[in-house]
């Protein structure tokens, strides 16, 4: 087994900046996952840093659909790349690093939704949500759309998001993997843990609820 | 091809996951049933919405964050790693607890308990004079400058204390059997 280097993960800010990035983690950016997987195993501590930069956006946009609040979806990826750091050396490289991850993920997500079911509580985060909504300034996304249409679009998004959030969990995860994270239906098996004709049977059904649900809102 | 049929399918359909004889009469059933394009029609346009939701950007501090969690991680690690300096102290810790321990608890446990013999403490007549017990009534001197030490012995030892200290069994036991007092040597 080998030994795990301590990291310091560096943040993108430099990047994002639009400053170069440094030479060391430039030799990442054509490597496939399984060999930044490999360069970590090897001694290579700042291959875990870009495996946190290839999917911690990802992976929080995911969790967040699924959860609908955002600090929690924030704690529960934090949780999935310490998850992942202390377990890197058990992950079988004949599989996609990315669906293990994604696993760890939506295993921690259902566990929330399933304590939250046990113990429910108005989140904060909802009402913050339409706070937001409300007093959030008025700008101009699409100079060629009009205001009342814009509001219409604005209006709409808000309740398609909430048509998501009103799927039943075993649907809404398999519902965001395929249309928001674009997942084949085998990825979403072995996420899930279900087999093909589940997922199949599932997809349909969310897809079915989701049409069902915001038919009146678009009329 | 029914609406039913249709329904069951769709998902397959647009994902391009069935077979291209199936998905041509899903294409015809769909041109020329009304309700199943209108179905068809709603879900596109959601599923454009949903694509257009702004996705979320990590907040500034999740690096940060994630950084100091596996540094203690590391940390903690290195803390819980068995070394032979830990090992041997927590050993010498653990014994002398259990030394101190048994040590304790022993006489309590064991049948034998530890007896030492003592010398009898007798009440007998106050020092220095040989004692007679007074048969009358004390007598107090009027006042107190004038109440000399043998007086006043004299005077607690009169005849009311007497009877106390003849009669009572406490001191006939004691005159009689040593001491004996139970408990750690």
């Amino acid at each position: 087994m080998n030994a795990k280097p301590a990291i310091k993960i560096q943040p993108k800010k430099a990047e994002k900046a639009g400053r170069t990035a440094r030479p060391g983690r430039l030799r990442f950016k054509d490597l496939t996952d399984s060999q930044v997987v490999q360069q970590f195993l090897d001694g290579d501590a700042r291959a875990f840093g870009e495996l946190v930069d290839r999917y911690d956006k990802r992976l929080l946009n995911f969790v967040y659909r699924t959860v609908g609040d955002r600090e929690r979806a924030q704690d529960l990826i934090q949780e999935t790349f310490v998850r992942v750091y202390r377990h890197l050396h058990r992950f079988d490289q004949t599989k996609k690093f990315s669906t293990w991850i994604y696993t760890i993920a939506g295993n921690l997500a259902k566990n929330e939704l399933r304590n939250r079911s046990r113990n429910p509580l108005v989140l904060f985060q909802t009402i913050k949500k339409n706070w937001e909504a409300d007093h959030r300034p008025l700008e101009w996304e699409d100079p060629k759309l009009r205001p009342d249409d814009l509001y219409r679009k604005r209006h709409l998004k808000e309740l398609v998001e909430n048509s998501v959030a009103q799927l039943p969990e075993h649907h809404r995860i398999v519902f965001v993997l395929r249309e928001l994270q674009g997942k084949t239906y085998e990825e979403i098996a072995e996420i899930t843990g279900c087999n093909l004709g589940t997922v199949k049977s599932r997809l349909n059904r969310a897809r079915n609820n989701f049409a069902r649900i915001i038919a009146p809102l678009l009329d | 091809m029914d609406c039913q049929k249709f329904l069951d399918h769709y998902s397959e359909f647009i994902d391009g996951r069935i077979q291209e004889e199936v998905s041509r009469e899903m294409e015809a059933h769909r041109h020329g049933c009304e309700r199943c394009r209108g179905y068809s029609r709603t879900f596109e346009t959601g599923r454009e919405l949903l694509q257009e939701l702004p996705t979320l950007d990590v907040p500034p501090d999740f690096r940060p964050r994630l950084d100091h969690r596996i540094f203690h991680l590391e940390d903690g690690k290195s803390l819980a790693r068995p070394s032979l300096g830990s090992g041997a102290t927590m050993a010498s810790v653990m014994a002398v607890a259990a030394l101190l321990a048994f040590s304790a608890w022993a006489p309590a446990v064991g049948d034998v308990e530890p007896r030492v013999e003592l010398p009898a403490v007798v009440v007998g007549a106050p020092p220095g004079a040989s004692f007679t017990p007074a048969r009358t009534n004390p007598t107090f001197p009027a006042t107190r400058s004038l109440f000399t030490t043998t007086e006043f012995q004299d005077g607690i030892w009169g005849d009311s204390h007497d009877l106390l200290r003849e009669y009572s069994p406490v001191l006939d036991h004691r005159r009689s059997q040593p001491v004996v007092r139970v408990g750690i040597e």
